[in-house]
């Protein structure tokens, strides 16, 4: 779909970004969930991370499993700092038509890779999983904590929905439509406050790719928190001379390969940007897509490739090119290499 | 039911369960053998269940975290109704016809199909037991009353994951709960304590808050009457009491010989998965056989 946004909106005339109203969307995350509990039949397990995975507002609105005054009824489950248990344990919730939510921080999903395989995937049952903290926009608490793998993970499994939204707008919308997906839903976030992308007159559909800002030759695309560096990218790649196009890509698997495809009419040269391994996740996505349309066009991908350190996200996000400036620079390196081939 | 009629029934299972080992020539005979009393037991006698309505939500509960030992497991399914004579039959076999990743046959490791009474899908360690234990918070915050029982392996107790399930079941108070470890001493490729060390085994699920009935009898002081595993009355008597535990859940520790019912397999690792020969199958059946018609008389 299209959704063309005012750059205007994020940049001053210097370049400069401005300062706009902003929210974790972890936040967004947990007030859809608080208010969909109403609607829906599902349960929340926590892993010792609720206030970190905002989902602590379910929590007192619904309560917790065993303790008054919901007692049995309480719907939010404490599994202690016990990730593998809990990603099994997820399956048997659903084998009994209780949809299971599982949360906590993506990289330690990672360990719950195999049991949640095992219990929910290849039995086919229903499971929505949020993975916080994705990328090295986790910050300060380092690797350990910076999932860089967590969507080729969940990619590579047969009937995976992978979704990491841009905004509060869209991470209230995509949480919604998780519960209407059949199969297991993964939803990574990023740590961080975002600006609105989106108004109200957004909507989100599972598959559908975004173009944010029209343009030719190159199409930049990008998902989750790399969405708003992008946009920043471009302000200062069309100072440049360049009309990059931008295709914001919440869901990364499926991806939208029509999107991909119409791009590919006027752009030779895409560049996918993660804060993730560009391995296994959306440059790799990217890659497939224009393949199966049979539409190849060179794709540069960036991402993270290493492992990195502790640093504020900004800091990191400058050290690792993966800010706006990092964006725009490898952009124009691409664009000149392109250049040098088809002279 | 009787003691004679279910000593009876483990006799058919053996002798189903060494039927559908022998045809596909690949599955675990050892384990199933050692638990082939306490299947019988759960599903004939302790299941609460409507074997024409298998997919009931009322039904009890029976998780096999010990996945390996399907011949066994299918063989009681088969016995008590939920599986067929005809599904019987697709054990471990491709199912050509059916849609891609959407076969019915039976595998080597339970997938969750409640049709066939079967809620859960195992073959990795562990996954099992944490299943029941979402199950069994699940039923409680349903407000129904059904039971959910367990059947582990030893050797799947050196999964770190049943530990965080064993503790995860003793917070929740889950006394619709009750395992029982089948343990028969040895593992994939050897003994279990020549694997790692699994001793103490009682004090370990007392201390993570488990009211445990029968206690471990090291492989090497073992006495025939030490088998409790093999032995009706105990196992029935236990999982009375066991279901009228109340803010705990239960385990039953239940020493069992591998590969009992058939004495060239009995305690030897080998044949923890080993398909027989046609000359061994013959002999062993029939073998089994003569034990059944002996019953009758």
């Amino acid at each position: 779909m299209k959704y063309f946004i005012d750059i205007a909106r994020f940049v001053d005339e210097s370049g400069k970004s401005k300062s706009l109203e902003k929210e974790f969307i972890r936040t967004s995350f947990g007030n859809a969930l608080a208010e969909l509990g109403d609607q829906e039949n599902f349960v929340v397990l926590g892993a010792d991370l609720d206030s970190s995975t905002k989902t602590i507002k379910f929590r007192q609105k619904f309560g917790e499993y065993g303790k008054e005054p919901f007692g049995q009824k309480g719907r939010w489950v404490s599994c202690g700092v016990s990730e593998a248990f809990m990603c099994a344990a997820a399956g048997g919730f659903a084998a009994r038509e209780i949809k299971p939510v599982i949360t906590t921080f993506a990289r330690f999903l990672e360990r719950g890779y195999e049991p949640l395989l095992q219990s929910v995937v290849i039995p086919g049952l229903d499971a929505f999983v949020l993975g916080s903290h994705g990328g090295i926009a986790t910050g300060q608490d380092g690797a350990s904590a910076q999932a860089i793998e967590d969507v080729a993970f969940f990619r590579a499994m047969h009937n995976v929905t992978v979704i990491a939204p841009g905004d509060p707008v869209e991470t209230v919308q995509a949480t919604k439509a998780a519960f209407r997906q059949s199969g297991l839903v993964y939803m990574r976030l990023s740590r961080n406050q975002f600006p609105n992308l989106f108004g109200p007159d957004y909507a989100f559909k599972i598959g559908e790719g975004v173009e944010l800002i029209p343009g030719e030759e190159i199409t930049l695309v990008t998902t989750g928190e790399t969405t708003l560096q992008a946009i920043m990218a471009i302000a200062k790649l069309q100072k440049r001379g360049l009309k990059p196009r931008l295709i914001h890509m919440p869901t990364i698997q499926p991806p939208d390969q029509m999107i991909l495809a119409d791009a590919a009419k006027n752009s030779e040269l895409f560049i996918t940007i993660e804060d993730h391994s560009p391995r296994g996740g959306l440059g790799d996505a990217v890659l497939e897509a224009l393949s199966m349309a049979n539409a190849p066009r060179r794709v540069v991908k960036l991402g993270v490739d290493l492992y990195a350190e502790s640093g504020t996200p900004a800091d990191l996000y400058k050290k690792y090119g993966l800010d706006a400036d990092g964006i725009a620079a490898k952009t124009l390196a691409a664009v000149e290499t392109q250049a040098a081939r088809h002279p | 039911m009787k003691s004679q009629e279910k000593k009876r029934l483990a006799n058919r299972l053996r002798q189903i369960a060494l039927r559908l080992v022998y045809e596909s020539q690949s599955g675990h005979l050892g384990g199933s053998y050692s638990a082939a009393e306490i299947y019988i037991e759960i599903l004939f006698e302790q299941l609460r269940l409507d074997t024409k309505k298998p997919a009931s939500l009322e039904n009890d509960i029976f998780v096999v975290d010990k996945g390996h030992a399907t011949p066994g497991f299918f063989a009681a399914q088969h016995l008590a109704g939920l599986v067929t004579e005809e599904s019987l039959s697709t054990y471990r076999r491709v199912d050509a016809a059916s849609p891609h990743g959407k076969s019915k046959n039976l595998q080597g490791h339970p997938k969750y199909l409640p049709q066939q009474g079967i809620w859960f899908s195992t073959g990795s360690l562990g996954v099992g037991i944490s299943q029941a234990v979402g199950m069994a918070i699940a039923e409680k915050m349903a407000g129904r009353k059904t039971h959910i029982y367990v059947l582990l392996s030893d050797g799947g107790l050196q999964e770190g994951i049943v530990w965080e399930a064993a503790r995860n079941a003793a917070y929740h108070k889950l006394d619709n709960l009750t395992a029982v470890l089948d343990l028969n001493w040895i593992q994939n490729d050897d003994f279990v304590f020549k694997t790692t060390e699994l001793l103490p085994v009682r004090a370990k699920w007392v201390s993570f808050g488990w009211e445990v009935f029968g206690e471990e009898v090291a492989f090497s002081e073992r006495k025939p009457t030490s088998l409790n595993g093999h032995d009706f009355d105990w196992l029935s008597k236990s999982f009375e009491q066991a279901r009228a535990v109340k803010a705990k859940p239960s385990l039953l520790i239940a020493n069992t010989a591998k590969g009992r019912g058939i004495s060239e397999i009995e305690n030897s690792p080998e044949w923890h998965a080993k398909a027989p020969s046609p000359e061994q199958y013959q002999k062993w059946i029939a073998a089994l056989q003569r034990e059944e018609q002996a019953m009758a008389l």
